[in-house]
């Protein structure tokens, strides 16, 4: 049986396989759920069991069939293979997250492994882990499979995880015609001005994290400043500006020579059901944001122009064309792929990642622990190398800055987390 | 030319249904958007729309949320 692999697929699977060239751990971040209390450890082996072996494509692989076209084999002939759990208990004052991002920085065994779980029981609360192969879910798609997890040890009942993608080898001229707009797009905003990036060492590992956790008021405070400066619903504008000014303070600092900042942001289209319904593979799109260096003090403009921007590239369907023209990447093989990405990021493509990511996992419990919070620890491809990316679950905001070992000292990553937990105070 | 704000509400209606992949019955005029789900993405390809069907560029306006809450509202201010 097999899936096809959507082009946006196919470049996740070549940072994959970039990622492993450079440092042998693949594309990989962790979800974290936050519990009231430990869940029962059997119990929850026994479930991820049940489920994993209803769904034989999550341990299935990337191959190529004879139309060229690649697809995810879903394996039915070869041996079982369970899922990891991993249980660790800490005591109440010790690092809940040292575990869990050694685990996120650990390779998986074998080609057929896409999914760890991890078990942190911190004095009466917990932590689930869940570190994800991006091959086969997005940030998005991994709290949809977990909250299809849940549903699923709730109900008993057959679920549904959509598999079937058709092969795409249609519609040449409109591909073509979107690779095209694409590339211009591309080509506009890499040659007129030069990129800020920081020095990044392609083999330094591990990937670090802070998480910074805010509480309901804080978070609520920080949404309301959002839709009073940048206008209603317009949280990921001034997020985006604000990370922008952060990081610019730390570029500034380490005198990073360049005279504009690119940062490309996922967007993801599809509501919460859909994303429910079709958790699997990858499914979003870029915003690519190009932002002067010079004026990225001035707010007002700064804001005005990243909403300008997002505007424009929705009224161009950019994000539509970038997910159609992407198709065509399909037919180079990853080694080749693995150049021509290797080429482009030696004119990089991105100073810092950025997201944000809100409410997909929807229950409540998860095996019958309350779920307190939620947070990602995403593993940044090198280049850039570093990101800063905010979740919300339920009313609270989560921010996570991922980084790699010496891009920054550590006293500067400690200034932009203290700059970033700022944002959600009273003043300013 | 002059709009009629029930026409407006009807179509805004309809393209947060189909922005959102909903159907438009479920779609109430005087509920605020972000209890709907419309997010900062959904909403900007909202304001896009209006633009193409009203000849009306909003983003620039402030969103200020007392205009932009609810679809009813939206709909008052495109017709004012």
């Amino acid at each position: 049986m097999k899936r096809y692999l959507t082009g946006i697929d196919w470049i996740v699977n070549s940072i994959d396989y970039i990622n492993k060239a450079q440092s042998g751990i693949g594309n990989h971040s962790e979800l974290v759920l936050e519990l009231k209390t430990p869940p029962d450890s059997a119990a929850l082996k026994e479930a991820l069991d049940n489920f994993n072996r209803r769904f034989p494509l999550l341990t299935g692989y990337p191959t190529r069939a004879l139309n060229l076209c690649p697809y995810w084999r879903i394996p039915q002939q070869l041996p079982y293979q369970p899922l990891r759990l991993e249980t660790i208990k800490l005591s109440p004052e010790a690092d809940y997250l040292a575990p869990l991002a050694l685990q996120v920085n650990s390779p998986f065994r074998n080609r057929r492994e896409h999914l760890i779980f991890m078990l942190v029981e911190s004095g009466q609360r917990a932590f689930l882990g869940m570190v994800f192969d991006h091959r086969l879910l997005d940030a998005k798609g991994a709290e949809a499979f977990l909250h299809c997890f849940q549903q699923f040890y709730e109900n008993h009942t057959p679920l549904q995880l959509s598999s079937s993608c058709p092969s795409h080898l249609n519609r040449w001229t409109q591909k073509l015609l979107a690779g095209r707009q694409v590339n211009r797009f591309l080509l506009r905003i890499t040659r007129q001005a030069s990129l800020r990036t920081l020095p990044i060492d392609l083999k330094r590992e591990p990937a670090k994290f802070r998480i910074i956790h805010l509480d309901e008021t804080k978070s609520q405070r920080l949404i309301k400043k959002a839709y009073a400066q940048a206008g209603y619903l317009m949280f990921l504008p001034y997020a985006l500006a604000k990370t922008i000014q952060i990081m610019h303070k730390t570029f500034e600092a380490n005198k990073i020579p360049g005279s504009k900042y690119l940062i490309p942001v996922p967007m993801d289209q599809r509501n919460i059901e859909e994303a429910h319904k079709e958790s699997l593979f990858n499914h979003f799109s870029f915003f690519m944001f190009d932002i002067d260096a010079s004026k990225v003090n001035d707010s007002n403009w700064l804001l005005a122009e990243i909403k300008k921007q997002m505007y424009d590239q929705v009224k161009a369907k950019l994000p539509e064309a970038i997910l159609n023209g992407s198709y065509l990447f399909r037919i180079a093989p990853l080694a080749v792929t693995n150049f021509i990405l290797k080429l482009m990021s030696k004119k990089s493509f991105a100073s810092f990642a950025f997201s944000y990511l809100s409410n997909t996992y929807q229950q409540s419990k998860l095996l019958g622990a309350a779920v307190q919070n939620i947070f990602h620890l995403p593993r940044t491809p090198k280049p850039p190398g570093i990101g800063v990316f905010f979740t919300q679950f339920e009313n609270k905001l989560n921010i996570s800055i991922s980084y790699f070992e010496g891009l920054l000292s550590e006293t500067q990553i400690d200034q932009i987390a203290a700059d970033l937990e700022a944002l959600a105070d009273e003043e300013g | 030319m002059q709009l009629d704000v029930n026409e407006v509400e009807n179509k805004l209606i309809r393209q947060i249904a189909a922005i959102l992949a909903t159907d438009s019955q479920k779609i109430k005029p005087e509920v605020p958007l972000h209890t709907l789900g419309v997010d900062s993405l959904s909403f900007v390809e909202l304001l896009v729309f209006i633009e193409k069907e009203f000849k009306i560029k909003l983003m620039d306006s402030g969103l200020q949320a007392q205009d932009f809450k609810t679809i009813r509202s939206l709909a008052q201010r495109i017709c004012a």
